[in-house]
């Protein structure tokens, strides 16, 4: 448990930099969509959750290439297992580090340019960034043996997985018959069923990566 | 010395992508010896010493004793570039502030002690990366190759530190391309 902690206080206050230009990206693109329909603020309205929850997710993903590659070049990963740290912790820790450090602000900044009107768009983000975040530790640990930065290739191997969550929590934003509690169900399913698949296959691929 | 080692490597052979790194490698760790890997580039000393560590994974031919504890210290020194010198050691978990401004000051290095990593030479890294060892109270120190980088005064002086981790019941495994200045120290040399 200690070692969890000690993990996670490390990934939490190292690499700020970092954070803080995924979060300038989206605001940035958010301000670009807010000056390309500025003239029609009818679609703004309308399009603004998906427009949010789509950005999220992009962001999220194009950050997933340093979940694990910076303990890797720095041999703070090699390190660390030598100090007898288990694979599935040191996975667990790096992931709800990555998620608290870059999903909880970006919550929070969608939060306040909805003008926290909706609470299924909150959650979706929250859930459907940690579905993507335990999905892409699996593809981030299986391209760290790549050599060339893998930032465009990751997206492309955890997108397909991660639809069913961007369709749910597109519906829960979008639908107005369902009730909250069945969609905030449904992404909760679909984050355990992430978290059981990333808990076994993310350790076994940095195993590979360790041989 | 006592009579049960702290590692026992049997017969352990060791293949990456269908080639054989090296075969039966056969040899005991005693508190108090220094054993030295030394061979070729590409002979396996460094997969030899990760092995060791248990880094790719356990394995059934390295036996370990129960009081067996480890520290190493990789080709890559395992710090956080964006972390100060002392944030660095601190993660160590035997660390505590006071014993990390302590050894700094021993090793002369505690005007490193808020400097970034990213902001230190090669050389000054290799030593951070050694402090730790000192940190960590372990019984085996596995390192690859330890002086690389370091000066002649450096390289004196984690000699020094090495020579008073084995007088103190410790024991190392290095692994070295030169001669190490251990008259005790056993060799196991690697081929390609």
């Amino acid at each position: 448990m200690n070692k969890l902690i000690q993990q996670m206080r490390q990934d939490l206050f190292s690499s700020a930099q970092y954070v803080i230009h995924v979060l300038i990206v989206f605001l940035s693109l958010v301000v670009a969509f807010g000056i390309l329909s500025s003239s029609r603020p009818a679609l703004w309205q309308a399009f603004l959750p998906t427009l949010l929850l789509g950005l999220s997710y992009g962001v999220m993903s194009l950050s997933l290439d340093q979940l694990f590659r910076e303990d890797w070049e720095d041999g703070t990963l090699e390190w660390r297992i030598s100090e007898g740290m288990s694979l599935e912790i040191y996975v667990f820790a790096k992931i709800m580090t990555h998620w608290l450090r870059l999903s909880l602000p970006l919550t929070g900044i969608v939060g306040i340019i909805s003008g926290f009107s909706s609470f299924p768009l909150l959650i979706g983000v929250a859930t459907s960034t940690l579905v993507l975040t335990f999905l892409g530790a699996i593809g981030s640990a299986l391209c760290l043996t790549v050599k060339a930065h893998t930032s465009f290739l990751l997206p492309l191997l955890t997108l397909p997985i991660g639809i069913p969550m961007i369709i749910v929590s597109m519906g829960a934003i979008s639908d107005p018959t369902a009730t909250t509690l069945s969609y905030i169900a449904l992404q909760g399913g679909l984050s355990l069923m992430a978290i059981a698949l990333s808990m076994i296959a993310a350790p076994f691929a940095l195993k590979l990566a360790l041989r | 010395m006592t009579n049960v080692p702290l590692l026992l490597v049997s017969d352990f052979t060791y293949a990456r992508g269908g080639r054989i790194l090296f075969q039966d490698i056969s040899f005991s760790l005693f508190s108090g010896d220094v054993i030295v890997l030394m061979g070729p580039n590409g002979s396996g000393k460094t997969t030899l010493l990760r092995c060791l560590a248990s880094i790719p994974e356990v394995s059934a031919n390295i036996m370990k004793s129960q009081s067996f504890s480890q520290s190493y210290v990789g080709h890559l020194n395992g710090l956080k570039m964006g972390m100060t010198v002392q944030q660095n050691l601190l993660l160590q978990s035997q660390a505590t502030p006071k014993r990390v401004r302590q050894i700094l000051e021993a090793k002369g290095l505690d005007a490193l002690k808020n400097r970034f990593i990213s902001t230190l030479s090669a050389g000054q890294r290799r030593q951070i990366a050694l402090t730790r060892l000192a940190l960590a109270d372990a019984q085996v120190w596995l390192i690859d190759e330890p002086t690389t980088h370091l000066d002649k005064a450096a390289a004196k002086q984690f000699w020094h530190m090495l020579a008073a981790h084995i007088q103190g019941g410790g024991a190392g495994v290095l692994t070295s391309h030169t001669v190490v200045p251990f008259s005790q120290a056993k060799v196991i040399t690697l081929h390609e």
